[in-house]
């Protein structure tokens, strides 16, 4: 299997003349830019959801009034204001992303005009647009992209952007300069962009990017300031923050897309080029970044770290908690959001429907995405060696993911929901997880020792990931359905908590985030990523 | 933008820049076609520099700036020669009217020749100022720089070579020494105040055509030594085209 499902590649600190080493092929499994794309898209939807209710709810206060006069607490009376809301969520939410994909489309053309590109043809420099050419066809890309360039842009860099059958690759005017004084680095830059195209990761890119601005500019801005002059300012803190939580995790989720983008193309590129020195000879050229603290916020990874994947693309082979909370979280909102809408949207005879419906969009979205990182967690451990506690902690992280997930519903959790009861479901939830990912390990595990080719591989891993995500759909539907209607029975008894449970019964809500902050931030602190401590 | 046929002075322009990369920065010639087009079309946007373009969010690259001098070269070359042509069109048109004749650069030559043309300056300022201390007295010399807006008193010295040294120096510095040799003219129409030497242009043209584009070429930033050996070079080349 080693030979089959590995690539050899020289390292930088090889010589070019040396054999190059054998190490694990990226590529062999979806890579955490879709698969990332995946939860931004769940995140928005999570968000446009909260964020329209709201301001459903402000544009339609006095009919809200007339039908709380009128009917009370019965739900077939409340209807008609129901589908109403829901269409407005629903109508919100859609048309966030229609105007994030209608801006996708427009984003070449705009960023040709802003940035003054111009086609490069063979009458601009015969041998740089043979060159260009060339590169193109070494990417094996099937339609060549149109290379562009702003002579007058004196850094030296370059950029692949575009949209779907419209590709562009741009160069600055001191890359051009690169093409006489040093060859090998403009290579490097032009095959990194071009392993974007390869990679297929400009669209997600640009769509992320869209979708993002579409959602800051047309939901979350009005949804800041309806709230600013909402009167019950209890009700206004209450989903101000489930919003801003949710907003935050879109655009963190839109910058993680854009660093986990570099690392595969970065190693793309080095494939091609043959040798990783040129591509780490430019990575090592760029500025540093600063604190950690501020990492997720950057849009492109740590030169450093980009250095350490680029010598080790085997970290790339890493189940890790905070892609499991991210994607917990994601789908866990995802999950709540959704069923709380049908439940709105569908007819009381027909509501009962909305967990299985919402179960099975996002249960098999889970157990895609965690079981892909569950396949490429066992396969790398499978090759290079490994500890089975990777999968409890990545378990661990999803299970808080999906908790943390649940709180960000658009309306307000039953106040008599105590802390206790939020243990409780944190509990079954990080239980479900533990299940899940144990067996998905050992599934991965066992059916990896008989896999020989990348063709087996797959289809191996999607039978199994079929039946994950039957499993998960059961397991996460009946999980939230017996979380959300039979909460008060996982109330944990009180003498458990002794001492503490008067103050967490005062603290209500707060205390599990609190708390659930504080693991957070402990596990980040125990596992986050140290590449520069690396050999 | 439809752009305009390149004139004759657009020619000479693209022409002389480029043998001026060629020969300095011959890693910018891949840019040149379409940076002299820009500069034909939209010359602003060469004015003020080279710009950054691409967003730095999804570049990829050192991000390192470099000093491109093709946008630099360009302008300069363009203003000295619209300069050139403007100031002393006829003695570059000489062999026919409608034609333009401006001589290649010869940058291995340029500092020598360089050299030759501002000892040629030198001597000439040394020369008018002689001829104004023998053809004027110190109170026509006041009245001389009345009528071209110098204030005597302002310049140092008292006695009348020390005034007429002060008021070449003074012009030379201003750029106004054509208009004091019209003046002289003017006063004292029988002596031979411009002198032509080997070329069509005066050594006062040619200073002034090295001083525009060493002036312009270090307001855009270009390096010392190359601004210094393109307003040089562009001084040598002109003088030869009109002689």
């Amino acid at each position: 299997m080693e030979d089959a499902l590995t690539q050899a590649v020289a390292t930088p600190a090889q010589d070019v003349a040396t054999a190059p080493a054998q190490r694990l092929n990226p590529f062999l499994f979806p890579t955490d830019t879709n698969m990332r794309f995946a939860l931004l898209i769940v995140a928005v939807l999570s968000a446009g959801l909260l964020v329209f209710q709201s301001l459903s709810n402000a544009a339609s206060r006095a009919m809200f009034h007339a039908f709380a006069l009128n009917c009370g607490f019965t739900k077939a009376c409340w209807q008609p204001y129901e589908i109403r809301q829901a269409a407005w969520m629903a109508l919100g939410t859609l048309g966030v992303m229609a105007a994030g994909v209608l801006l996708y489309w427009l984003v070449p053309a705009w960023k040709i005009r802003r940035d003054r590109l111009a086609p490069i043809t063979r009458e601009d420099d015969a041998a740089l647009f043979d060159y260009l050419q060339q590169l193109a066809r070494e990417a094996g890309l099937t339609r060549t992209p149109i290379f562009v360039w702003n002579p007058l842009d004196p850094r030296v860099g370059g950029q692949a952007f575009g949209r779907l059958g419209r590709y562009f690759v741009a160069l600055t005017g001191g890359l051009a300069t690169r093409f006489y004084n040093d060859r090998l680095a403009m290579r490097a830059v032009l095959l990194h962009e071009l392993a974007h195209l390869r990679n297929k990761d400009v669209d997600r890119t640009y769509l992320a990017l869209t979708i993002t601005a579409a959602f800051f500019a047309l939901a979350f801005a009005p949804f800041v300031l309806s709230l600013l002059a909402e009167a019950d300012t209890a009700f206004a803190l209450s989903t101000l923050w489930r919003g801003m939580a949710l907003a935050l995790l879109v655009y963190l989720t839109c910058n993680a897309i854009l660093r986990a983008r570099e690392y595969y193309a970065d190693l793309r590129a080095a494939t091609w080029d043959g040798t990783d020195a040129n591509v780490a000879r430019v990575i090592s050229g760029m500025p540093r970044s600063t604190r950690s603290v501020w990492r997720l916020q950057l849009t492109h990874p740590d030169p450093h770290q980009r250095l350490a994947v680029l010598q080790s693309p085997d970290r790339l082979f890493h189940a890790g908690f905070w892609e499991a909370a991210a994607a917990g979280l994601a789908i866990g909102a995802a999950f709540a959001n959704v069923a709380a809408w049908l439940a709105l949207a569908l007819p009381a005879a027909q509501e009962l429907l909305a967990y299985p419906l919402a179960a099975l969009v996002f249960g098999s979205l889970l157990a895609i995405m965690l079981g892909v990182n569950v396949w490429r967690a066992a396969f790398g451990q499978a090759q290079l060696g490994g500890a089975w506690h990777v999968f409890v902690i990545f378990a661990l992280g999803a299970g808080l993911g999906l908790f943390a997930g649940r709180l960000l519903l658009f309306r307000s959790t039953a106040s008599d929901i105590t802390a206790n009861v939020q243990a409780g479901i944190a509990t079954l939830l990080i239980l479900v997880m533990l299940a899940f990912v144990g067996w998905l390990s050992v599934c991965a595990a066992i059916w990896l020792r008989a896999v020989h080719s990348e063709h087996g591989l797959h289809v191996t891993m999607a039978g199994v990931l079929i039946v994950a995500a039957i499993l998960l759909v059961a397991l996460l539907g009946a999980a939230f359905f017996v979380a959300d209607n039979f909460a008060p029975w996982m109330d944990v008894p009180a003498q458990v908590f002794e001492g503490f449970n008067k103050v967490m019964r005062r603290l209500n809500l707060w205390l599990p985030l609190v708390g659930l902050a504080l693991v957070c931030v402990a596990a980040a602190f125990v596992f986050r990523e140290r590449p520069d401590r690396l050999p | 933008m439809n752009a305009m046929p390149p004139t004759e002075e657009d020619e000479a322009i693209t022409r002389l820049s480029r043998e001026f990369i060629a020969h300095t920065a011959p890693q910018e010639l891949p840019l040149f076609r379409a940076v002299s087009e820009i500069y034909l079309n939209d010359p602003a946007r060469l004015r003020s520099g080279a710009s950054p373009g691409v967003d730095k969010m999804l570049g990829f690259g050192s991000g390192e700036l470099l000093d491109l001098i093709t946008p630099i070269v360009l302008v300069v070359v363009g203003e000295v020669v619209r300069f050139a042509v403007r100031e002393f069109g006829a003695a570059l048109k000489k062999r026919n009217a409608n034609d333009l004749n401006i001589a290649p650069l010869n940058l291995a030559e340029a500092p020598a020749a360089a050299e030759r043309n501002m000892a040629r300056v030198s001597a000439e300022r040394a020369r008018l100022r002689d001829l104004i201390d023998a053809h004027f007295s110190l109170s026509e010399i006041e009245n001389l720089c009345f009528e071209i807006g110098v204030d005597f008193e302002g310049l140092s010295g008292a006695g009348k070579l020390d005034k007429a040294r002060e008021l070449v120096a003074y012009c030379a510095r201003q750029g106004r020494l054509v208009s004091l040799i019209e003046a002289c003219q003017r006063a004292r129409p029988f002596v031979a105040w411009a002198q032509s030497g080997a070329g069509a242009l005066t050594a006062e043209q040619l200073a002034q055509i090295y001083e525009v584009a060493l002036l312009r070429a270090r307001d855009l930033k270009l390096a010392d030594a190359q601004a210094a050996l393109l307003a040089g070079a562009l001084m040598d080349s002109l003088a030869r085209s009109a002689a």
